[in-house]
C-alpha cells in the first residue's frame, strides 16, 4: 500500500516537472519570437510636457527677437510646446485678460507676458476656475510675476549717474513711459533722478500721433542745455530714435531702456547715448525654464538657473564698441 | 518514569537552546559580520532542505547568469562603443571634410580675385563688374567682397557698401594679421561685422578670410588686403544638424579652445551652461575620453588651414540595458527566466525533499517510541536505499522488543513459581509438625476430660487450616488474617498452658483493608517462641496491634521476651538469608514475611524491628491501605 502511495507521489511529482519544463521551454520561444520584434524597443520620450503660450503686443515683435530666441531654446530643451500669440496694441487691459483667459481655456499650462508689470494678472483664473500662471519676465524682481525678474537698479544707478555728469539740475529730465512700461521701474528711475537733484517730467504718448515730432519742437528746445529724455518703452524708444536721427538734433541726450538692431545702430550714430539692457536671451530662456519648474516641480539638471533674476547693464557707445557685450546684444542664432 | 523525567529534561534543554540561538541572534545583530553568519546559518537549518536547496541553487545559479551577462554585457557594450566610436568619428570627418571644402572654395574664390581679377588683367577691366559677378556666383557662402588699401581705405566692394563712419579697419584683427604671412589666407574668428553701412538694421556674423594681394592702378603696382567675409550660419550651418545619440552634440573651437560655435552658444555665454573646451583643444584628434565621471567622450577633428577643431561630444555606451533596442528586452527576460528558474527548481527540490520529509518524520515518530510506524520508501536511489535501512532497522529494533519481552515475562513468571514453590516447601515443612504437637494437646485435654477446651483447640485448628489452606488466595482482608492468628495464639495457649497472657488492639477501620496472606502469624509465632522461652507462667504478654496511619496499615507485635541485640536485629533484617539462623517453631520466619512484603510494595512497605537485650520485641509490619476488593480475590 506503502509503496503504491509513494510510487504515485513520484509520479505526481514527474507530471507537475513535465508541466513546468514545458511551459519553460515554452516562455522561451516566446522569447525568441519576441526577440525578433520591436515589441520589447522603449521608445525615446519626446512627447512635449506642457504647452506654454507667449503674448506679445501686435507690431512689437522685432522688440523681443532676443527674448523669443532664448524661450524657444528653452521650449526646445524641456519639450514645451510655445505658442507665440499677439494682441492689438492699441488693446486695454481688459483684452489681454480676456486673451490670457481664452489661451487657458484652449490649454496653455503657463501664460507668458513680457514687457507687462500688472499684478491684477497674476489673481486671473480660466473658467473651469483653476487659476492661470502668469509669468512676466519684465516685472521688477519680488514684484508680483514671479519665475523671473529683471534687477534694474545696477544700470539705472549707471544711467543717473550718467545723466548727472552731463547736465545741469536745473534742466528737467524727461521720462517718457510709452504705452506699455514697467511702472516700479518708473518710479525707481524718477526717485534716484530727484535724489540726485533733477526736475522728472512725465511725457505720457498716448493717443498722439505727432507726440514725439511736437515734443522735440516744443520741449527740447525751450532749455539752455539739452535736456536728458529716458524712454521706458520700446516702442517709443524706437520713435524717439527715429525722430532724434531725422531731426539731426542736438537738442536733446537720449537715453532708453532695451535694445533693439535699430537702437544699436543709433547709438553708433550718436543719436543714442545710453542704454539700459540686459541679457534677453537669457532672460527668455530662465522665464521659461523657472516657470516651468516653478509650475511642475522638476529641475532641468546641469544647468544654474536657480538665480530668478537677470541682471541689467547701462551701455554707451564706448562699451558697445569695446565688444565686450556684442554676444550679448548680438546673439548668434 | 525515569524515562518521563528525561523527557522533560531535553524539551527543558530544547528550550535553553533556542535561548541561546535567540541570545546569539540578537548579539549577531549587535556586534557584526561573524554573528550575521550565525543567524544566516540558523536561519536557514530552521527551513528545511527544500529551501537551503532552493536558495543555494538560486543564489549559485543567479550569480553565475549575472556574472554571464555582466561580462557579455560589458563585452557587448565595448563592440558597441566601439561602432559607435567609428561612427561617430566618420560623421566628424565627413563635417570636418564639408568644413574644408567650404574654405577651399572661399580660397579657390580668393586666388581667382587675386590672379583674374587683379594680377593677370589689365587696367580695363571692370573691376567691379567683375566682383559683383564672383559674388554672385558665391553669395550663398560668402556675406562681402572689399578690396582695402594699406592705409585702410575701402577701394572695392562688392556688393557695393559704404563704410561706417567712425570705424578704422586698421584696428581690426582680420586686417593686421593679413601683414604677418604675406603669402597665405588668414581666417580670423567669427566676429560681428561692423564696418560696412546696412539699409537694413541687419547684423551679421562672419568669417573673414584676408590676405595681401597686389593690384595695377594708375599705372603702378600697389599692395592692397583683400576680404571676404563668409556668413558664419552657413560656414558651421551643417553642424548643427550632427547629434551623436540622443544626448550627443557636436561643437566648434579655436586652437586656443575658444568657442566658435556650440548649439548652445546664449546658454555658454550667460554663464548657465559649462563646457569643456579648454580639454577639448588639449585634445589630440580622435577619440577621447573625459577623465571626470560623466562618462563623456570627446571626438575630434582638426580642420586644416585655421586650425580650428570640431569637437563632438557623445556618452559612452555603460550597458547593452541601457540602449533602448536591446535594454526592456534583456530586463524582461531575466526577469521572466528568474521566476521560471525559481519554479523549475521548487518543482525539482520537490521531488527530492518530499521523499527526505516524509523519511524524517517516520524516523521522528520512531524516536518517539511508536516503532509500528512504518518508513516511506521512495525518491531518488539514495533516499530510497536510506528508507529502506531504517525500515530495516525499524522491523529489526521491534523484533529485538519482541524478544526482549517475551524473555522478561518468561523469566517474571519463573521467579513467581520460584517463590510460590519456596513457599508451599515452608508450609509443607510446618504441617506435620503443628499438626502433630496439636494432636498431642487435643489428646492430652480429652484424656484429662477437658472435652471443652479439646472443641475450642479442635475448632481453632480447623478455622486455622481453613485459612492456611486457602492457596487460591494471594490477598485476604486483614480481619481474617487477625482471625487466622487468633486462631493459632488460641491453640498455641493451650499447648503453652497458659504460659503467656495475650491482647488484640485491632482499629476497625483496618478490618476490611487488603492484606498479604500469613503475613502476620510467623510474627507471633516467633514472638511465642523467642519471647516467651525463657518465661514464667504467665509471665509472659503479647500485645497484638492493627490499625491505619498516614494511608498505610500497620500490624505491630508486641512481646516482653528476652529481647535482641543489635547485632542480631541486623543479621535478621540482611537481605542474606543464609545468615539467618534456622528458625524453630512453624518454620515461617521473619525473614519470609519481610521479603514477601518488599516484592509485593517495593518502598511503599517494609518491616522494622525495635527490640533491646531483656526488654521485649516490637515487629512492626506496615504497606499500603487499600480496601479489600474482588480484584484481591482473583489475585
Amino acid at each position: 500500500m506503502d509503496k503504491k502511495i509513494n510510487s504515485r507521489t513520484v509520479n505526481n511529482a514527474n507530471n507537475k516537472m513535465f508541466v513546468v519544463m514545458a511551459m519553460y521551454f515554452t516562455l522561451l520561444a516566446l522569447f525568441l519570437i519576441m526577440s525578433m520584434t520591436n515589441f520589447f524597443v522603449r521608445d525615446e520620450d519626446t512627447d512635449t510636457v506642457c504647452r506654454m503660450t507667449v503674448i506679445i503686443c501686435e507690431g512689437e515683435d522685432e522688440y523681443y527677437t532676443r527674448f523669443k530666441k532664448g524661450v524657444e531654446k528653452a521650449a526646445e530643451d524641456e519639450r514645451i510646446d510655445v505658442n507665440f500669440s499677439s494682441i492689438y496694441k492699441d488693446s486695454g487691459l481688459e483684452q489681454l485678460k480676456s486673451l490670457i483667459i481664452k489661451e487657458s481655456d484652449l490649454g496653455a499650462d503657463i501664460i507668458m507676458v513680457p514687457g507687462i508689470d500688472c499684478a491684477e494678472l497674476l489673481n486671473l483664473s480660466n473658467t473651469s476656475g483653476k487659476k492661470i500662471p502668469v509669468v512676466m519676465p519684465d516685472s521688477v524682481y519680488d514684484e508680483g510675476g514671479g519665475y523671473v525678474g529683471v534687477n534694474y537698479r545696477s544700470a539705472i544707478d549707471s544711467l543717473v549717474e550718467r545723466i548727472k555728469e552731463s547736465q545741469d539740475t536745473s534742466v528737467p529730465v524727461y521720462i517718457i513711459p510709452g504705452k506699455n512700461y514697467i511702472k516700479k521701474l518708473c518710479d525707481i528711475l524718477k526717485e534716484d533722478l530727484e535724489r540726485a537733484g533733477f526736475n522728472v517730467v512725465f511725457k505720457q504718448d498716448e493717443a498722439d500721433e505727432n507726440f514725439y515730432s511736437s515734443f522735440f519742437d516744443t520741449e527740447c528746445s525751450r532749455w539752455y542745455q539739452p535736456p536728458a529724455v529716458i524712454a521706458l518703452s520700446r516702442s517709443g524708444f524706437t520713435e524717439m530714435a527715429y525722430m532724434a536721427s531725422m531731426k539731426e538734433t542736438e537738442n536733446l541726450r537720449l537715453y532708453g531702456i532695451g535694445t533693439t538692431t535699430y537702437i544699436l545702430n543709433k547709438m553708433e550714430q550718436d543719436y543714442v547715448l545710453g542704454i539700459v539692457t540686459w541679457n534677453e536671451y537669457d532672460e527668455g530662456y530662465v522665464a521659461v525654464n523657472n516657470s516651468y519648474k516653478a509650475i511642475f516641480s522638476k529641475d532641468k539638471k546641469g544647468l544654474k538657473i536657480e538665480d530668478k533674476t537677470i541682471p541689467s547693464y547701462f551701455i554707451d557707445k564706448d562699451i558697445l564698441k569695446s565688444g565686450k557685450y556684442t554676444k550679448m546684444l548680438y546673439p548668434i542664432n | 518514569m525515569t524515562d518521563g523525567m528525561n523527557a522533560g529534561n531535553d524539551k527543558e534543554n530544547n528550550i535553553k537552546k533556542k535561548k541561546e540561538n535567540s541570545n546569539s541572534l540578537n548579539k549577531g545583530i549587535s556586534t557584526g559580520k561573524k554573528k550575521y553568519n550565525i543567524i544566516s546559518k540558523n536561519f536557514l537549518y530552521r527551513q528545511g532542505i527544500r529551501l537551503v536547496l532552493l536558495l543555494y541553487s538560486l543564489l549559485v545559479t543567479n550569480a553565475s547568469v549575472g556574472a554571464t551577462i555582466f561580462f557579455v554585457s560589458k563585452r557587448m557594450a565595448e563592440a558597441s562603443q566601439k561602432e559607435v566610436n567609428e561612427g561617430n568619428m566618420n560623421v566628424l570627418n565627413q563635417a570636418g571634410s564639408l568644413f574644408d571644402i567650404y574654405l577651399r572654395d572661399v580660397m579657390k574664390l580668393s586666388n581667382t580675385i587675386y590672379y583674374n581679377v587683379f594680377k593677370n588683367s589689365n587696367e580695363n577691366v571692370d573691376i567691379h563688374n567683375m566682383l559683383n559677378l564672383l559674388y554672385d556666383s558665391y553669395r550663398g557662402k560668402i556675406e562681402n567682397i572689399a578690396i582695402f588699401s594699406l592705409d585702410g581705405n575701402l577701394m572695392y566692394a562688392a556688393p557695393a557698401a559704404r563704410m561706417k563712419t567712425g570705424y578704422d579697419v586698421k584696428d581690426q584683427e582680420w586686417f593686421t594679421n593679413t601683414f604677418k604671412d604675406t603669402e597665405n589666407n588668414h581666417f580670423s574668428l567669427p566676429h560681428l561685422q561692423q564696418i560696412f553701412e546696412s539699409g537694413d538694421y541687419r547684423y551679421k556674423w562672419v568669417v573673414s578670410m584676408s590676405r595681401i594681394i597686389e593690384l595695377t592702378r594708375d599705372g603702378k603696382s600697389e599692395q592692397a588686403v583683400l576680404l571676404i567675409d563668409m556668413k558664419y550660419d552657413e560656414l558651421v550651418g551643417n553642424l548643427s544638424d550632427i547629434s551623436f545619440g540622443s544626448k550627443g552634440y557636436v561643437y566648434m573651437i579655436d586652437n586656443k579652445g575658444e568657442v566658435i560655435w556650440h548649439p548652445k552658444m546664449g546658454l555658454l555665454y550667460s554663464g548657465r551652461l559649462f563646457e569643456y573646451n579648454a580639454e577639448a583643444a588639449q585634445c589630440s584628434d580622435g577619440v577621447n575620453k573625459y577623465k571626470d565621471k560623466s562618462g563623456r567622450i570627446l571626438y575630434v577633428k582638426t580642420i586644416g588651414y585655421t586650425g580650428w577643431r570640431i569637437a563632438g561630444v557623445g556618452y559612452s555606451v555603460e550597458s547593452i540595458f541601457n540602449s533602448p533596442y536591446t535594454g526592456p528586452f534583456i530586463s524582461v527576460i531575466i526577469f521572466a527566466e528568474f521566476f521560471a528558474i525559481t519554479l523549475i527548481y521548487t518543482f525539482m527540490f520537490d521531488k527530492i525533499s518530499d521523499p527526505i520529509s516524509r523519511l524524517q518524520e517516520a524516523v521522528q515518530t520512531i524516536e518517539e517510541g511508536n516503532f509500528n510506524q512504518k518508513v516511506p520508501v521512495g525518491g531518488v536511489y539514495e533516499i530510497e536505499s536510506l528508507g529502506k535501512a531504517v525500515e530495516n532497522m525499524r522491523i529489526r529494533i521491534n523484533q529485538l522488543i519482541e524478544d526482549k519481552r517475551i524473555e522478561n515475562q518468561k523469566r517474571v513468571e519463573a521467579e513467581e513459581m520460584r517463590v510460590q514453590a519456596e513457599f508451599d516447601v515452608l508450609q509443607a515443612q510446618i504441617n506435620p509438625h503443628f499438626l502433630y504437637n496439636t494432636l498431642s494437646i487435643v489428646i492430652w485435654l480429652i484424656e484429662a476430660g477437658k472435652t471443652e477446651d479439646a472443641k475450642k483447640v479442635v475448632t481453632a485448628v480447623g478455622n486455622f487450616f481453613r485459612i492456611f489452606l486457602s492457596t487460591d488466595r494471594k490477598f485476604i482482608p486483614v480481619s481474617e488474617e487477625i482471625d487466622y492468628v487468633k486462631n493459632y495464639i488460641l491453640i498455641q495457649q493451650m499447648r503453652f498452658k497458659d504460659k503467656f497472657v495475650y491482647e488484640f488492639d485491632i482499629d476497625e477501620n483496618v478490618n476490611q483493608m487488603s492484606t498479604l496472606k500469613l503475613i502476620l502469624q510467623p510474627i507471633v509465632e516467633n514472638s511465642i517462641y523467642h519471647g516467651m522461652e525463657y518465661m514464667d507462667d504467665e509471665d509472659g504478654r503479647i500485645l497484638i496491634k492493627a490499625y491505619i496511619k498516614d494511608d498505610k496499615v500497620y500490624f505491630s507485635v508486641k512481646d516482653n521476651g528476652a529481647g535482641m541485640t543489635k547485632e542480631r536485629i541486623a543479621e535478621i533484617m540482611s537481605a542474606d538469608m543464609t545468615r539467618v539462623s534456622k528458625p524453630r517453631g512453624s518454620g515461617i520466619g521473619f525473614k519470609n514475611v519481610r521479603n514477601r512484603i518488599l516484592k509485593q510494595y517495593g518502598s511503599e512497605g517494609g518491616v522494622e524491628v525495635i527490640s533491646e537485650p531483656d526488654e521485649g520485641t516490637e515487629i512492626i509490619i506496615y504497606f499500603p491501605a487499600e480496601i479489600y476488593t474482588k480484584k484481591d480475590v482473583e489475585a
